[in-house]
């Protein structure tokens, strides 16, 4: 493979199980250097301001994978608020939203925000995985 | 008889008043008297009564003065009767036209007599007719009829109106004690809308309601119009007041079940689209641990934890169905109804939890105004146990937890309210989400979701409604309206 492995990828979900798998295939496949994880969208988001602060952008996230669905802060909040500090960040980052919902209306509403890569529908095969991440950075 | 001697008196008449009177002796020379009085020429006519008619009387009389002529020339039937007459410079004039017939010696003698009157076609515009008309009107649209003089403030009301109003028909109306008949909220309405009317010429339209002594109230419709005199100033106001009740009450019945079904309609949409999601996360999951499970280099250790996740897919898909169940076994069925005396259904629901009140050393404070709740017992349990709990696992974290649980009557329902002084919710952020199925909030480990969508629907299922009122770091009102 030619591609650089991307560094660190940042997945947002409540479903403890789906966590536990995904981050099991990354790790085993060695798609990425780390993966770091946040329970809901307020625990990311804090996470985010409190880097997007420091000179060195170097725990902001390659690739960020996004639930709709959960408790305190949920994916559509996440995703205003992140457009806040988005423009803060000088390196791209690439965010997938990952949701088990197959309603066209969630899908053309992730499609309509601009730091939206594309709708991943749940679950997620680990060919769907490897490709998310050899395209990365080409 | 000659024509000439039986026409001369009557030309005598005509001349002085507009009189022609004559016996029928045959019903010929009688139309040939009533042409030359007439003033019209009988010459080259040869069917008298089929020119006159046709030619003389205006169309719309004819009929009805031609089945009187017959009658009275055929049965002896009296009449009078208005009909228009053409003269001769095409204009009609009202003549009366009346038929006697007076037994003389066991025959009938019958005297024509036709008189110019200026008085309007009463037989076309009959009072008693048109007051029956409009009485009828006015007593099958429940429509009265008010009027108010601008300056004298003298206030008139038809019958039918004191019949609205609910007043006797001698009362005779004040002004000032008009607004009086209207409920407290509609007062104020009606009174600027009156003085707009009566000062600068605004019509209205409002749908009011009064309210009796007994406190009974009638939806009513007023409409005002302002008078003017020739110089357009204003100098009554006057208008019409239409009984509504039983067509408003429907209509706002109407209303309340058409807001019920869209609600139903709502709650049914978004638990096919839950049931869906979170199906789907399950299979998911599945398909995700089976797809590693059929990795031909998965070795031993791999393989047995799979097969353990397996297992916790299987347990939280069987939890989903669980909770499916309870949704779909949710019913709205009447006749289960009965009175629960809330302050011993309150009663057992803190024994059930004492262990977790003591826990958290959570205060509870009960005023129940109203002592019996007509609902299902189970469902009351339900709604009680999961707010109670909600209450005291939302504490805040630095206050110990009170808890205030109060049942009273607004707008003749039953109302109970649990209020706390936990942590709050950001109702800004959350509101659409509080109710929703497998919504959480604080990020509580053992938040499942399902706890306020039952409720909801509990309360819903026998057409309640359940609000909230919230501050964050202050605490939560529940307030449900039975």
């Amino acid at each position: 493979m030619s591609q650089t492995k991307p560094g660190l990828t940042c997945i947002i979900d409540d479903d403890n199980l789906y966590l536990k798998i995904v981050s099991r295939i990354i790790e085993s496949k060695d798609l990425c250097k780390e993966i770091v994880i946040f329970k809901n969208g307020k625990e990311a988001i804090d996470h985010f301001s409190s880097i997007v602060q420091q000179p060195e952008a170097k725990r902001v996230p390659d690739v960020i994978f996004l639930d709709l669905n959960m408790p305190v802060m949920d994916g559509w909040e996440f995703l205003e608020e992140f457009l806040k500090i988005n423009a803060d960040v000088r390196k791209r980052i690439t965010l997938y939203v990952v949701s088990s919902s197959i309603d066209p209306r969630d899908i053309n509403r992730a499609k309509s925000f601009d730091t939206v890569e594309d709708y991943l529908v749940k679950p997620l095969s680990i060919d769907a995985l490897k490709k998310v991440f050899s395209f990365e950075d080409e | 008889m000659t024509l000439k001697s039986t026409l001369q008196p009557s030309l005598r008449l005509l001349r002085n008043r507009p009189i022609w009177e004559e016996k029928v002796t045959s019903v010929n020379t009688t139309w040939k008297s009533l042409f030359c009085f007439l003033n019209i020429s009988c010459e080259g006519i040869d069917d008298l009564p089929t020119y006159f008619f046709e030619n003389v009387i205006h169309l719309d009389d004819r009929d009805h003065f031609s089945d009187l002529i017959n009658a009275f020339f055929q049965q002896q039937e009296r009449f009078t009767y208005k009909v228009r007459i053409k003269r001769k410079n095409n204009s009609y004039a009202l003549f009366e036209c009346k038929g006697k017939a007076e037994l003389v010696e066991s025959a009938y003698e019958l005297t024509l007599r036709m008189k110019r009157t200026s008085t309007s076609k009463s037989n076309v515009h009959d009072p008693d007719k048109s007051d029956f008309f409009y009485k009828e009107t006015a007593n099958m649209t429940q429509t009265g009829g008010w009027m108010v003089d601008a300056e004298t403030l003298e206030v008139f009301w038809d019958e039918q109106t004191k019949k609205i109003y609910d007043v006797t028909f001698n009362y005779r109306p004040q002004f000032d004690e008009v607004i009086r008949f209207y409920t407290a909220e509609h007062q104020e309405l009606l009174q600027s809308a009156f003085q707009k009317c009566i000062q600068e010429g605004i019509h209205y339209d409002m749908e009011l309601q009064l309210q009796r002594e007994d406190g009974e109230t009638t939806w009513i419709r007023t409409k005002g119009k302002p008078v003017y005199d020739d110089d357009h100033n204003i100098i009554k106001a006057r208008g019409i007041i239409q009984n509504i009740d039983r067509q408003k009450r429907k209509e706002i019945k109407l209303k309340e079940s058409f807001d019920i079904i869209l609600k139903q309609n709502e709650r049914l949409f978004n638990f096919a689209h839950i049931v869906s999601h979170n199906l789907r996360s399950h299979s998911g999951n599945f398909e995700l641990i089976l797809g590693l499970l059929n990795d031909p280099d998965i070795n031993k250790t791999d393989k047995q934890e799979y097969t353990e996740n397996l297992q916790l897919v299987s347990n939280s898909l069987n939890e989903t169905i669980a909770h499916l169940n309870e949704v779909v076994n949710m019913h709205d069925d009447h006749d289960e109804k009965v009175a629960i005396n809330i302050n011993d259904c309150f009663s057992t629901i803190q024994n059930a939890i004492h262990q977790i009140i003591i826990a958290n050393n959570a205060k509870i404070i009960t005023n129940f105004e109203v002592t019996h709740i007509d609902h299902i017992p189970a469902y009351l349990d339900s709604i009680l146990l999961n707010l109670l709990t909600n209450a005291i696992k939302y504490k805040h974290p630095s206050r110990e937890p009170e808890i205030t649980v109060s049942t009273f009557k607004e707008n003749n329902r039953t109302v109970l309210t649990i209020s706390d002084n936990g942590l709050g919710i950001d109702l800004v952020k959350n509101e659409h989400k509080l109710f929703g199925m497998y919504k959480t909030f604080h990020g509580n480990e053992d938040a499942r979701g399902i706890g306020l969508f039952m409720t909801k629907s509990q309360v819903e299922a026998l057409n309640g409604s359940i609000e909230v009122t919230s501050e964050p770091n202050l605490g939560s009102t529940f307030k449900i309206i039975f």
